[in-house]
């Protein structure tokens, strides 16, 4: 061996730091971490969402047609061309879901019906039927069976 | 001036031969069940090429396309199957279809009828219901056969967006149709007392029918159409057929009427006509329309107690 023997030293423990990272990083403690559900722990049937397709059937074809879910805005339409059916599609609980209906028909409109199902997949279809004249402003609660 | 008549003229033609293989540059469709290619036919109108590779009169649960009809689909967008087992080579079939080809198993969506669910005998016995339980023949269905047309509208609105607006206008047609025989049936319907609601077929392919429209089904055969002769089987039938006092059996255009031959030798009960319950019949009874005033009218004839109009 030649050279310095202080050079030697600088080496070793340059050597050991070196070690001491990834063996530190390896033995730390570690707290535990917050698990999101597997895909083997299943939700309450009802809870899960599932999607969902959303069909509006007009008697009097609407000038305007909105739908929204918890919040959710899923139709805006203000320029339906004669249209007497609406599509839409969303995701439920099947437990049941709350849909916020509100349409307008051109005036001179006599009273009119709208007939709200929502079809989850696999699932059989639950449907309302609301009435309006030529404004509707309606609440409509649905429930599948999971 | 002749040159200047000629090159406007040859524009002309060029232009109209360009515009004429625009027109007819339509959306190929590929289904495997005739069935579906009337529901797409109706969807996609005249953007659409419909082809059927199951074709009309052929046998439903023992199709399965062969290697030159697979291989025929490379210009095709969109392959619609039924779904629910029927198609039990769909896993064999996704993995050789060209590529572009988009699967789409129609039936998916729909909620699954379980043939016991329905069924008027006990379930002690082993005859087979398909797949799980389930009946995989949902066109018997008018709500069925109204969420295969959404489905299909929006798959052809996925393969050709430009046809967005035609699809779904399309598609509300075709639902105002469906919605039609379906009022039109459960009119008919209404003259066969709820007691005599019974209907007993040749094979297992019936439940969405009696879910639908208020029957008990009692089928002989498994989904498939799979014999199970066993004495003891036949025999748990003619005794139901009598107790229940069952009016009529229904045999059926492609199943084995072996069975109910005998059932009826036994018990005596009157054969109604043929139903078609597979939707494969040549003509007007491989669209859903057809085949369900084909059978309605048949069912009411033989338990209505008022002759059916038509």
């Amino acid at each position: 061996m030649r050279g310095s023997p202080l050079f030697h030293v600088i080496l070793v423990v340059l050597g050991l730091l070196g070690l001491a990272v990834p063996l530190s990083w390896l033995t730390r403690a570690r707290t535990p971490e917050a698990v999101a559900p597997t895909a083997g722990e299943k939700l309450e049937p009802s809870l899960a969402l599932t999607p969902a397709r959303v069909v509006m059937k007009f008697a009097h074809a609407p000038a305007t047609v909105r739908l929204a879910q918890g919040g959710r805005e899923l139709v805006k339409e203000e320029a339906l061309a004669g249209r007497t059916r609406v599509k839409a599609q969303t995701d439920v609980e099947l437990a049941g879901g709350e849909f916020k209906l509100d349409v307008t028909w051109p005036a001179g409109t006599p009273e009119s019906a709208v007939t709200l199902t929502v079809e989850p997949d696999g699932h059989e279809a639950a449907t309302a039927t609301v009435w309006g004249a030529e404004t509707l402003g309606e609440i409509i609660k649905l429930e599948w069976r999971p | 001036m002749k040159h200047g008549i000629f090159s406007i003229t040859l524009l002309a033609v060029l232009l109209s031969g360009t515009f004429t293989a625009a027109a007819v540059e339509r959306l190929k469709v590929a289904t495997l069940h005739p069935l579906l290619a009337d529901l797409a036919a109706q969807a996609g109108g005249e953007r659409v090429e419909v082809k059927s590779l199951l074709k009309p009169g052929a046998e439903a649960h023992r199709f399965e396309p062969a290697a030159a009809e697979v291989a025929s689909l490379k210009q095709t967008k969109l392959l619609l199957a039924c779904g629910k087992g029927l198609e039990n080579y769909l896993g064999k079939l996704r993995d050789t279809l060209p590529a572009g080809v988009l699967l789409v198993e129609v039936g998916k969506t729909i909620p699954s009828i379980k043939m016991e669910d329905v069924c008027l005998h006990d379930h002690d016995h082993d005859h087979d219901h398909g797949k799980d339980g389930v009946d995989p023949h949902w066109w018997h269905s008018a709500d069925a056969v109204s969420r295969a047309l959404d489905v299909i509208g929006e798959a052809l609105a996925k393969a050709d967006p430009a046809g967005e607006a035609v699809y779904e206008a399309n598609v509300e047609a075709a639902q105002k149709k469906v919605a039609a025989v379906k009022s039109w049936a459960k009119e008919q319907i209404s003259t066969i007392p709820k007691g005599d609601r019974k209907l007993v077929t040749a094979h297992a392919a019936f439940g969405y029918f009696c879910k639908e429209y208020g029957f008990k089904a009692l089928p002989v055969l498994g989904s498939a159409g799979e014999a199970d002769e066993s004495p003891q089987h036949v025999a748990e039938i003619i005794k139901t057929i009598r107790e229940m006092k069952i009016r009529a059996v229904f045999p059926e255009d492609q199943a084995n009427p072996k069975v109910l031959k005998e059932i009826v030798r036994e018990t005596g009960v009157k054969v109604g006509a043929d139903l078609i319950a597979d939707g494969t019949s040549p003509g007007a009874g491989s669209t859903f329309e057809g085949m369900m005033r084909h059978n309605v009218t048949e069912i009411v004839k033989a338990l209505g107690v008022t002759p059916a109009k038509k």
